[in-house]
């Protein structure tokens, strides 16, 4: 099991050089120049190119790309082209705002969908059942941001239940978290009730009723941890797609986090940012599905590690 | 006499297709006391695993539905009894073995943690102790070093020994109607005779009755004492073994063990009769079996015969003895 995880940390090295590579050559072939947008309009051109060579920024390509690299490896992605701090403590203070939003979008997430899904399994063309897939349906089809401007319209400028921007307390976590949820919670509890489906037809789920089992032990001891298998690739990738999507709902809610960091950079072309936010996305997307195939292992235990 | 164990009378179970209603078994009447055997055989498809499911209780529904009859087990109708008792009687009075054991046994539970719930459940047993009584229902179907063997997961083991497991789950519970539906079909050859044997051994330390669902007819001539024999849903004939075998009356009976060539080779299947079973959305008007029996008359394709009595304890449905 540990040579399992060491040997997949291994693999994460090429996957990540793989994205540096993408996004430096995104960021530094689109046009746009960072020192002239720093300077602004009355900058000359000589006071654009020496700040250009103060930033390293008139250096081959490929020299620029290793030296990020390299210094990435050891813990340093640069400085802020703005606030001239190291990016790694601008993340740094960042990742809390986002993580505690993800966390909690993707607890409720998992805890609404794999509920709904199994009761509307179990209850299978009830009223509940229908409705519930009608509800999944909108949600998992609803773009995310027009949701929570939907939630922000509805519970805090009609009702003024709750804040709509900003972090705080609980209650200013309700909206965006809700909002990040929606779409995952509904693919969660679609796959549930139809995996659970699959799942009660199996020939053990007889084995159990005929040993006299109630059905809440049928279904939460021996149908739900095999359901459960094919459920958490999509946890895995979904809780993934959060960390992207949180890009957007921060910006709508205004919520201090690494996404509404990453726009802010991208807007205003501060490129040590963003390719530090991006490889810490994807060191954080990597782990998550390390932790996906290592739950694989909990659940089956067919699974052998080698 | 002693009052049967389980009697089964005019049971009638239908399926709820999206093609129509299939009636999967019509007017299903036998008996069975207290430590014996019946076989039920039939071509696939006859209501052989209906039969057995119907009488657990344990059709699905929907689609499938119990409509009519009476399953009188130890002097009471199941057919009366709330989910709740059915639920006190499944696994401890009336145990059941499944055909398949690749895919009976839960995956990720350990055969151990399968056992030992059914014996926890119904015997009041603590954690501990159905763990140990596990272990000795895996010592007791002979599978070596069981102390070990308790902690598997089902994919650790042979077909042969999940169908092993499968029996000390049936036994665990001390049950008074054992029903093994098809046991060892999906085995090897040479293992079969082995879960057999292993199985009736069991089956008379206990004192339990069986009914074994079988294709073989060779199976059913060692094991059992009585036999039905189920064509289209329907009995077809009932009767004791040796009477069945020395003077089979109904002629898809006389087929069936036609299509015995040798007990070297009584691996045959019983599919060496002309014609073929007839669907259920199609069945043929007068004696289902018409269509490919010799021996029909022009009543047999108009009326349905019933049940006529020939010898004592031996009935059949045909209109050659009404
Ligand atoms: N779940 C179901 N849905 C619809 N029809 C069913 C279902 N189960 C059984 N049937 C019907 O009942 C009939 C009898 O099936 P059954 O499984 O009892 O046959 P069998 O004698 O056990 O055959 P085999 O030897 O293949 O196991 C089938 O032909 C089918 O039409
Ligand atoms: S009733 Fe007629 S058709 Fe049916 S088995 Fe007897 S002889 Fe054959
Ligand atoms: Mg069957």
């Amino acid at each position: 099991m540990l040579r399992f995880i060491g040997k997949r940390i291994l693999w994460m090295i090429p996957l990540l050089f793989g994205v540096t590579l993408m996004v430096f050559l995104i960021l530094h072939l689109t046009p746009g120049d960072p020192a002239a947008l720093i300077l602004g309009d009355a900058a000359d051109q000589q006071t654009i190119e020496m700040l250009r060579h103060e930033m390293g920024l008139d250096r081959p390509l490929p020299v620029q790309y290793l030296d990020f690299v390299w210094k990435a490896v050891r813990g340093d992605l640069g400085t802020s082209i703005h606030s001239k701090r190291p990016v790694v403590s601008e993340l740094r203070s960042r990742l809390p705002a986002t993580l505690e939003l993800a966390c909690t979008a993707l607890t409720l997430a998992v805890m609404i969908g794999i509920t709904v899904g199994i009761v509307s399994a179990v209850k299978r063309y009830s009223a509940f059942d229908h409705a519930m897939m009608l509800t999944t349906l909108v949600f998992a089809s609803m773009p995310s941001f027009w949701l929570g401007l939907i939630l922000m319209l509805v519970f805090s400028v009609q009702l003024g239940w709750l804040p709509a921007v900003g972090r705080g307390g609980f209650v200013h976590l309700i909206l965006p978290a809700v909002t990040l949820a929606a779409t995952p919670a509904a693919l969660i509890a679609r796959l549930t009730r139809s995996s659970m489906l699959d799942v009660v037809e199996e020939d053990y789920i007889r084995t159990a009723h005929a040993k006299g089992l109630s059905e809440e032990v049928v279904i939460w001891r021996h149908a739900l941890k095999n359901a459960m298998i094919p459920i958490i690739t999509v946890i895995g990738i979904q809780f993934g797609g959060m960390m992207g999507g949180s890009v957007v709902i921060e910006s709508v809610f205004a919520w201090p986090g690494v996404g509404k960091l990453m726009v802010d950079s991208i807007l205003t072309k501060n490129y040590p940012v963003v390719q530090g936010g991006l490889l810490m996305m994807a060191v954080i997307v990597s782990l998550i599905n390390l932790a996906v195939d290592v739950t694989y292992g909990l659940l089956d235990p067919r699974i052998r590690y080698e | 006499m002693d009052k049967p164990l389980l009697e089964v009378r005019n049971l009638k179970t239908c399926f709820y297709t999206e093609d129509g209603v299939v009636p999967a078994i019509e007017d299903v009447s036998f008996s069975l006391g207290k430590g014996e055997t019946i076989g039920i055989v039939g071509e696939s498809g006859s209501g052989k695993s209906v039969t057995a499911l119907s009488v657990m209780r344990l059709i699905p529904y929907p689609p499938g539905k119990i409509e009519c009859g009476e399953i009188i087990f130890k002097g009471e109708n199941l057919l009366a009894k709330r989910m709740d008792e059915m639920r006190r009687i499944r696994g401890n009075d009336i145990a059941m073995i499944f055909q398949e054991p690749m895919t009976s046994l839960n995956p990720v539970l350990t055969v151990g943690q399968q056992i030992a719930e059914a014996i926890q459940l119904h015997q009041q047993l603590g954690r501990e102790d159905a763990r140990d009584k596990a272990v000795s229902m895996l010592k007791s179907v002979g599978i070596p070093s069981p102390q070990r063997r308790v902690d598997d997961y089902p994919h650790q083991m042979s077909g042969g020994m999940r169908q092993r497991v499968m029996i000390a789950m049936a036994l665990s519970c001390n049950p008074e109607l054992l029903i093994a539906d098809e046991p060892t079909t999906a085995l090897d050859v040479t293992v079969q005779a082995q879960i057999l044997e292993l199985m009736m051994a069991l089956k008379d330390d206990l004192g339990a009755s069986v009914m074994l669902i079988t294709h073989d007819l060779g199976v059913i001539a060692e094991t059992a004492d009585r036999v039905i024999v189920m064509y289209a849903g329907k009995v077809m004939e009932n009767a004791g073994v040796k009477e069945l075998f020395r003077r089979p009356a109904h002629p898809y009976t006389v087929g069936l063990l036609g299509s015995i060539p040798n007990l070297d080779e009584d691996r045959a299947r019983l599919q060496s009769i002309d014609g073929i079973v007839p669907s259920p959305f199609d069945m043929p008007k007068g004696c289902r079996f018409h269509p490919r029996c010799s021996l029909a008359m022009d009543i047999c394709r108009n009326e349905e015969p019933g049940f006529v009595s020939i010898a004592d304890g031996h009935d059949v449905r045909c209109w050659k003895y009404a």
